[in-house]
């Protein structure tokens, strides 16, 4: 496009700040093949890396055994992953030294689903996936040790953020 | 259950199959803090390459120790990402444990202060020298061996904000510095490259 006469001459780039300008774009979008290759073998190491976590006593007929509270808190996540319009944040394990006492799930709800359905789904599920991991624990795995706090209410799915 | 009740409560229930890829940062973040390694995978899917391209640069080039770097980084990142609180961004958080590994990488193997006076210092001015045609690589390559000539916190500051797009304000959490040091590091980090960068067009 021709320029008026009115418009002011476009200044230039200067060839330094041209070819880093030039070079910065191929380096934002390089794939580094050595990452390509070690990438995988990088993430299987970081993930393998354990946790520390509190034991919590469970019971079977023949004895009793310990699980890690934080085998805990995963099943609980994936026994409540299906519970649609909401989002778990947190979940909070209370225990008295080893012996389990409760749960506190820390959700986040989408506007305008039925906080109580969802909350009494989330409750039931935990207990449901909790007892049978813990066996005949005293005190036993209830319902009422399950306990739900809805952090925030959004008007979006809590599950995509 | 009344057949109302047992309606609302079918209705909450459903197969949840939403992509990790369509889950937020924060979203993933939380998931991962409850063991979810599938998310914690989707997260370091989506920022392990540039968070690996930074340290590439800050440990000299060197692939071992920048890989050494990001494992590091990001083992602290699965470890502790159940205290990760959303104050900053996850890409912020985790390019400051990034940052933090390449600096006691560095103490480890050269146990000199992390100074910007003790590093290289500028090439001359390269105006005697007739311009070069770049292909793709080569301008890469020249880029690459300007920016090892900085000093450490030019170079630093340099990639989170021209390379990563980070802002003055997240440069200076990852570097735990002011936005003031930030902008005068990318000042002198830019005059610097375009002089070392004058030759190739």
């Amino acid at each position: 496009m021709a320029m008026r006469p009115d418009q002011p001459a476009r200044r230039q780039e200067d060839p330094g700040s041209s070819a880093v300008r030039r070079a910065t774009t191929i380096l934002h979008s390089y794939d580094d093949p050595r990452w390509v290759e070690v990438a995988d073998g990088v993430l299987g190491r970081v993930v393998s890396a354990r946790r520390r976590s509190h034991p919590v006593l469970a019971q079977t007929r023949r004895g009793s055994f310990r699980v890690s509270e934080a085998v805990l808190r995963q099943r609980i996540q994936e026994a409540l992953d299906p519970v649609q319009h909401c989002e778990v944040d947190a979940i909070a394990i209370h225990l008295a030294g080893q012996t389990f006492i409760g749960v506190t799930l820390i959700v986040t709800v989408q506007f305008p689903y039925p906080i109580i359905a969802i909350a009494d789904e989330l409750r039931g599920r935990a207990r449901a996936c909790l007892a049978p991991l813990l066996g005949q624990v005293t005190p036993e795995v209830t319902v009422d040790a399950m306990h739900v706090h809805v952090e925030d209410v959004t008007p979006g799915n809590p599950k995509i953020g | 259950m009344r057949s109302q009740e047992k309606e609302v409560a079918h209705s909450v229930v459903g197969q949840g199959d939403i992509a990790y890829a369509d889950r937020s940062d924060a979203v993933l973040a939380r998931r991962a803090g409850l063991g979810d390694r599938q998310a914690f995978a989707e997260i370091f899917r989506r920022h392990s390459a540039a968070l690996y391209r930074y340290a590439l640069r800050m440990m000299d080039a060197d692939h071992q120790a920048a890989e050494d770097v990001v494992q590091d980084a990001l083992t602290k990142a699965w470890l502790g990402i159940d205290r990760f609180r959303g104050d900053a961004a996850l890409r912020t958080w985790l390019f400051r444990l990034v940052a933090n590994e390449c600096i006691n990488n560095r103490r480890r193997r050269r146990p000199i202060p992390i100074d910007d006076g003790l590093l290289a210092r500028l090439t001359p001015a390269a105006s005697d020298n007739a311009p070069m045609l770049a292909s793709t690589d080569e301008l890469r390559r020249a880029l690459d061996i300007a920016l090892l000539e900085l000093p450490w916190l030019q170079r630093a500051s340099w990639l989170l904000r021209e390379i990563e797009g980070l802002s003055y304000r997240e440069i200076a959490d990852v570097l735990a510095t002011s936005t003031t040091v930030v902008r005068g590091q990318l000042h002198r980090a830019r005059a610097t490259l375009k002089v070392r960068m004058a030759t190739w067009r």
